[in-house]
């Protein structure tokens, strides 16, 4: 507890509700406002944040003591429509550090469907974005949304929790850039209209190829399917011209036999001076023949040696995963006891300030001797009880934090007491 | 005094190569830069060797086996810190590393002075030129050597399909540009050295009658690599091939050349 508040984790997400109860409670980027302020005029938060993805809808706020984010389920269920019962099925509920720990777990992308994604922190500082803009942060929120923007960072910079493949489309990306170094100026060739063809181009494209080409046995597939990624189409009887131009050549048809064989690749490859072709094979049965793998120059993969790649990525990203839980269960821990200590702030502040009115008194009363002294010797006497003042004061401030961190409310509140000015 | 700073520079060369090559598995923040300062540490003992045996023998200690020797590793190490940007990892650098303590070690084990006195007609501006430019040469040749066995190594992990942890090792591409950087400034460097090495001939009283051994290597090793920069920037043929003329021209070159150092007790007898 903090104070006589609380901070609170409650949401769902791929885990713990189908997509069908998700999209219900989805909310898009422009409502989110409208549910801070929402959720503030309910009484069920004083501070919060939205965060709305396709996989998981969480409110991080501070809530009264007593409530512990039950009133948050209930504006959600009201607000989507669900009745209260069936959410509570779905919804998970984290208090104090657990809270804490779980927003950073979330940031850090260790909650994630698949663990190292990087969007999940780009969401996150949306949420926060908006909330600030709204107004719905305050003395506690604000400061942990920026902690866990820089635990997520310190994360990813201390980790290789994001750096393997996990998917065929990044592990086709990875080995091309193994044979390449950059992408950049590189130009790829898209043959058949495969799925998993579609998906490697695609990553192919976002990590800097500079033109792709599409052939199709269909010439008007072609044509579509470049439309679809800006790309141009070209016949198939231009393909082995192509073939002898491009870096990479995906090929993904659903031909029965092996399109590109060794006889057809190897005057192309003699053609290119050997220069290297990587050769990605999506297609079940393969169309690129095994043994052009064996061809100067010329690197043939399929759809199981990216999976292998992706495998192994996950299982590093797993091995990575153990090292991240450790900083952020530290973080939150830490952030969490600060986040308590600043329960004590109210209190600090009137102590400090009772102490300054009675510093002034105590000048005041002095102010005849005070007049006989020089503005420089005014100036030092000035400065040196303000310093006591400070030293006297010390162990108290230091005291009322530990308290406050303590959750020992009972014992800030006598400390404050203490400070009460005495009845005249 | 110099075998001591040499036998410190060694231990440092060890330490980074081994930890370079074997890369632990999860190794800790601090590491690369205990590494690169490790190198920085190794490169200062190994120049204050070379500094020690000018300063014993009153001259640049090129003209013995094993001051020469020891003068090409450090060439190399220096060099290996311009190929270390374009190296992720690390691992080319661990390659180059451990050359320069193969060589080091040799030079141990070689004389590093000699007994009589240099001749007058040493005392020649080309001299210098030569022999810096000959270093130059052959320390760019063992880079692209060092850069064409990890070429090699990953284009075979590669074809054999071994893609697991690929990812901690320099592209294929940048490989083979950096190798042809490498043969190129190599081979500029040993033309301006062989130049220098004529007219120094030249500008004897006495101008030799004939070839020495040396001079046979250094212009059959000027063939091969003048054979490389033709294959690979006028026919523009690359990769495997490129990496495989850079492998054997050192490894060529470290045979005759060493035989030559070993055998003469100097380059020219």
């Amino acid at each position: 507890m903090i104070g006589d508040q609380e901070l609170v984790s409650v949401g769902l997400n791929h885990r713990t509700a189908p997509v069908a109860i998700r999209e219900l409670l989805a909310m898009p980027q422009q409502d989110l406002g409208r549910h801070l302020v929402g959720l503030r005029g309910d009484g069920a938060t004083t501070e919060s944040v939205i965060l709305s993805t396709c996989n998981r809808v969480e409110v991080y706020a501070v809530v009264p003591a007593e409530d512990g984010g039950s009133g948050i389920t209930r504006y959600l269920a009201a607000e989507h429509g669900i009745r209260h019962h069936e959410l509570e099925r779905h919804i998970y509920r984290y208090t104090g550090p657990e809270a804490v720990g779980h927003l950073f777990r979330v940031a850090s992308s260790l909650d994630s469907m698949v663990v190292g994604e990087p969007q999940i922190l780009g969401q996150v500082k949306e949420a926060f974005k908006a909330a600030r803009e709204i107004g719905s942060l305050g003395r506690l929120m604000h400061p942990l949304m920026r902690r866990t923007l820089s635990v997520a960072k310190r994360v990813r910079t201390h980790t290789d929790i994001g750096k393997s493949s996990v998917s065929v489309g990044t592990a086709g990306v990875d080995l091309a850039r193994q044979v390449f170094g950059s992408l950049e100026r590189r130009r790829a060739l898209l043959l058949g209209a495969g799925e998993m063809g579609r998906l490697v181009a695609r990553s192919l494209l976002a990590h800097g190829v500079e033109e792709l080409v599409v052939a199709n046995r269909t010439y008007a597939n072609a044509v579509e399917l470049s439309r679809h990624f800006g790309a141009s189409a070209v016949h198939m009887d231009q393909l082995d011209s192509y073939l002898g131009q491009v870096d990479i050549a995906i090929v993904s048809t659903g031909a029965q036999h092996h399109l590109l064989t060794r006889a057809r690749m190897a005057p192309i490859m003699r053609a290119r001076r050997y220069r290297p072709l990587f050769l990605v094979d999506l297609s079940v049965p393969r169309n690129v023949a095994p043994d052009v793998h064996e061809i100067e120059g010329a690197y043939v993969f399929n759809v199981d040696d990216l999976s292998a790649v992706a495998k192994a990525g996950l299982k590093k990203r797993e091995r990575e995963a153990t090292v991240a839980e450790a900083i952020v269960r530290q973080e939150a821990e830490r952030c969490y006891e600060s986040l308590g200590a600043r329960s004590a702030d109210p209190v600090i502040a009137t102590i400090t300030q009772r102490a300054e009115v009675a510093r002034l008194a105590e000048l005041e009363r002095s102010r005849k001797l005070m007049q006989q002294l020089s503005p420089e010797q005014q100036k030092v006497v000035e400065a040196m009880t303000r310093s006591m003042m400070k030293r006297a004061l010390h162990n108290v401030l230091r005291q009322a934090r530990s308290l406050a961190a303590s959750g020992d409310e009972e014992g800030l509140r006598q400390l404050g007491e203490a400070f009460e000015p005495e009845d005249e | 005094m110099d075998a001591l700073l040499f036998s410190g520079a060694l231990l440092c060369y060890l330490t980074v190569a081994g930890t370079r090559l074997v890369d632990p598995a999860e190794p800790p923040a601090w590491l690369p830069r205990a590494l690169d300062l490790a190198l920085g540490l190794g490169l200062l003992s190994h120049l204050g060797g070379i500094v020690a045996m000018w300063t014993a023998s009153s001259e640049p200690p090129i003209r013995a086996a094993g001051g020469s020797v020891a003068v090409i590793a450090i060439v190399i190490g220096v060099g290996a810190l311009f190929v270390r940007p374009r190296d992720g990892k690390g691992v080319l650098a661990g390659v180059h590393v451990a050359l320069v303590a193969v060589l080091l070690g040799i030079s141990l084990l070689l004389p590093r002075t000699v007994a009589h006195e240099a001749a007058p007609a040493l005392a020649t501006v080309w001299l210098p030129v030569h022999a810096f430019s000959l270093f130059v040469g052959i320390s760019s040749f063992a880079l692209a050597f060092g850069v064409s066995i990890v070429y090699l190594w990953v284009r075979r992990r590669l074809k054999s399909k071994q893609l697991v942890g690929l990812d901690r090792l320099p592209s294929l591409d940048s490989l083979d540009q950096l190798n042809t950087r490498c043969v190129v400034v190599g081979f500029l460097a040993l033309t301006l050295g062989v130049a220098a090495g004529g007219l120094w001939a030249l500008t004897k009283e006495t101008p030799p009658t004939g070839l020495g051994e040396a001079v046979w290597a250094t212009l059959i090793a000027w063939g091969w690599y003048a054979a490389a920069v033709l294959v690979r920037v006028v026919g523009g043929w690359r990769g495997r091939l490129a990496a495989h003329f850079s492998v054997m021209g050192f490894v060529g070159m470290l045979v005759s050349l060493g035989g030559i150092l070993i055998l003469n007790q100097g380059w020219h007898g």
